[in-house]
């Protein structure tokens, strides 16, 4: 009934208002839908458009482990480098052991990295900018020493499952992304933990003296962004079969990138996973049709750089109050 | 006699830990490798960590200021290329000086997004490490352009003046330089008000933006001198000619004491911090280490240098919780024992 309501009062406003209460991102996002189906032939086929969600599905959770590293107040830069490790390592063991034990070794193995990163940052007060800059070369080099600079290949048949299989029409990727995301929503909105989580972010001296243990969800914050990057990794690496220690590292900032077009406030330890989710979409179609119109890997890097730094003048523009500094 | 009016005395100071942590290192590589020892190994650490270190002054200016600088890798890149692309149609002076202004150029625009419409500087340099690093691929194809018939180019890098190699002379005029810039300038005091605060540097009529932004310009245009001194040693232009710089200088100012957050550290600080990393990674070649345990290495060295920082200033019990002094092991006497 009060759906209904709320349905009948939109029709009665002015489409001017309307335009004014929907998120600017949704528009963002349909007006790039149609602007690219105008002018990129070949984008609105249904392959395209199973091609843009698996392409999502892999944005999606970095930029879920994004999410979490703002919602704790800080910023995740390593999620690229940890994809990466994950990946290494996860076909690295999945060569020798199978695709399940590969997957859960990778999952293991950074989930002690996260941990022990989250220790840092929660009781030695490391700022997580600043531990993250540091667990970036370090996962990079891990990467690398693992695989030896080298893609690790010959990983079992059953590898490419999560990456590369549909039911249907519709890529698995993407049904395992959106389930971990609403999962990651769930846990946020639903449970006591989540609501904690939200609460030592915020504001730290509140939650504290209002009984939180403030360390401990910082430290599970951070070690759930890490892991979380690792799930986007081992999805990358079942995508193109392999793990290479090469690849990967934009998604730092591509999942930055779209946690803020997506309408998150940085370093305010507010943010929605639903609103992240409009952003990878609309990070993801940005490159895809760039893709359909042939720009090459640097002009694409290039790009991604001065958009984020776009995005982030045009979202402190809106806010920005005159006067003092900060 | 009274420190607060010897800075040179009061920055000795605040560096001594991190010079320890130096001697510390040298006693134990020496211990593992005679090698390390030689007069050539030496001169070596010695004339890369003069290269090294000016990208460490440019990052310590702008960690003072209460930013950071994750583009030094690209900035580098794009500064060697450009150098390069320059050498090969101008003589040495000018293309320099080209190179130099676009390093301080690129500082700038960093500085401006910044402190002119106040930015997060981790995402905007960050942002500008990828998009140069993309540029600076673009244009040369990730390829090296070659300088070898460049006359006299070498000098910068691997020449020397009497027994004293060029890098070093560089180095040390640098340091004076910067040293009475943020000691005895107005500019220097402001920086380190405006890394403390930025809101009292503002309210209390000093001008933020301006020296923000200067202290980018001075970070680019040290990045500059660097690059033109890789540049040098290795006769080329290359986009990847430093991929890590950024990380390396922060991990040295951090080493050395160089607050990451703001408003602690000098120039002295930097310099040993500088030092060391280079002895570090020495030590690690010595010992045949890869260049990827390297890598993990520096990060490891950001990581655990702040962490001892914070012991430092807040104490284990302010951190961890756990009161020590309730703890038998370290009570002073046997409380058993008391009467």
């Amino acid at each position: 009934m009060r759906m209904m309501s709320g349905i009948l009062n939109t029709l009665r406003e002015r489409p001017k208002d309307v335009l004014r209460r929907v998120n600017p991102s949704v528009l963002l996002l349909v007006g790039l839908w149609i602007f690219l189906g105008i002018f990129a032939t070949r984008f609105f086929t249904l392959g395209n458009h199973m091609n843009l969600l698996r392409q999502a599905s892999i944005l999606i959770l970095a930029a879920c482990a994004q999410t979490l590293a703002v919602l704790g107040g800080g910023l995740n830069i390593a999620v690229g480098a940890v994809a990466t490790l994950a990946s290494v390592i996860a076909a690295t063991a999945a060569v020798q052991f199978g695709t399940l034990a590969g997957f859960g070794v990778a999952l293991f193995s950074i989930l002690l990295l996260g941990a022990s990163t989250g220790f840092v940052i929660a009781w030695f007060r490391v700022d997580p900018i600043i531990a993250t800059i540091g667990l970036l070369p370090i996962a990079r080099g891990l990467a690398f020493l693992i695989s030896n600079g080298q893609p690790v290949t010959g990983t079992p048949s059953t590898y490419r499952f999560l990456g590369n299989f549909f039911i249907g029409p519709v890529p698995v990727s993407i049904l395992f992304a959106i389930l971990a995301a609403v999962l990651l929503s769930l846990f946020l909105n639903r449970t006591i933990w989540g609501r904690k989580l939200y609460a030592c972010g915020l504001d730290e001296e509140a939650a504290r003296v209002s009984g939180i243990q403030v360390r401990l969800y910082r430290m599970m914050t951070y070690t759930l962004s890490i892991v979380l990057a690792a799930v986007a990794g081992i999805l990358l690496s079942s995508r193109i079969n392999s793990g290479q220690a090469t690849l990967g590292y934009e998604m730092s900032l591509e999942s930055i990138a779209a946690v803020v077009i997506g309408g998150n406030k940085l370093f305010s330890g507010e943010g929605k996973v639903s609103k992240t989710i409009l952003g990878a979409f609309i990070i993801t179609m940005l490159s895809n049709g760039m893709d359909m119109v042939h720009v090459s890997a640097y002009v694409r890097q290039i790009l991604l750089g001065s958009i984020v730094i776009l995005l982030v003048l045009l979202a402190s523009r809106k806010k920005r109050s005159a006067g003092c500094a900060n | 006699m009274n420190i607060k009016k010897w800075p040179l005395l009061h920055e000795l100071k605040a560096a001594s830990g991190s010079f320890g942590l130096l001697i510390g290192l040298c006693i134990l590589l020496s211990v593992l490798d005679p090698r390390f020892l030689k007069p050539d190994n030496l001169l070596n650490v010695l004339r890369i960590a003069s290269i090294t270190v000016l990208a460490v002054y440019g990052q310590a200016l702008v960690l003072i200021s209460g930013k950071i600088d994750l583009s030094m890798g690209s900035t580098a890149g794009i500064v060697s290329i450009a150098l390069a692309l320059c050498m090969l149609r101008f003589p040495i002076f000018p293309s320099i000086l080209i190179a130099l202004l676009l390093g301080a150029f690129i500082g700038f625009v960093n500085g401006l997004l910044i402190f002119r419409y106040r930015l997060p500087a981790f995402i905007i340099t960050f942002g500008m490490l990828t998009a140069l690093d993309g540029a600076g691929n673009l244009i040369t194809n990730n390829a090296p352009i070659e300088l070898i018939s460049v006359k006299g180019f070498g000098v910068f890098g691997g020449g020397f003046l009497g027994p004293i190699p060029i890098p070093l002379i560089i180095a040390v005029v640098s340091f004076l330089v910067l040293r009475f810039l943020t000691v005895h300038t107005v500019f220097g005091r402001t920086l380190y008000a405006v890394g403390s605060n930025e809101t009292a540097a503002f309210l209390s009529g000093r001008n933020v933006r301006r020296t923000g932004i200067l202290a980018y310009v001075l970070a680019g245009l040290l990045v500059g001198v660097t690059s033109v001194v890789m540049s040098s040693r290795i006769y080329s232009g290359l986009s990847s000619i430093a991929p890590n710089l950024a990380f390396d200088a922060i991990a040295a100012a951090a080493l050395g004491g160089v607050g990451l957050l703001g408003g602690k550290g000098n120039l002295i600080q930097a310099t040993v911090g500088a030092v060391t990393i280079s002895v570090l990674l020495n030590g690690l070649n010595l010992l045949n280490v890869t260049t990827y345990v390297q890598m993990i290495t520096g990060g490891l060295v950001i990581v655990f240098a702040v962490l001892l920082n914070n012991l430092q200033e807040y104490g284990l019990k302010a951190l961890t919780g756990v009161d020590l002094k309730k703890i038998r092991f370290f009570r002073k006497g046997n409380p058993g024992c008391e009467e």
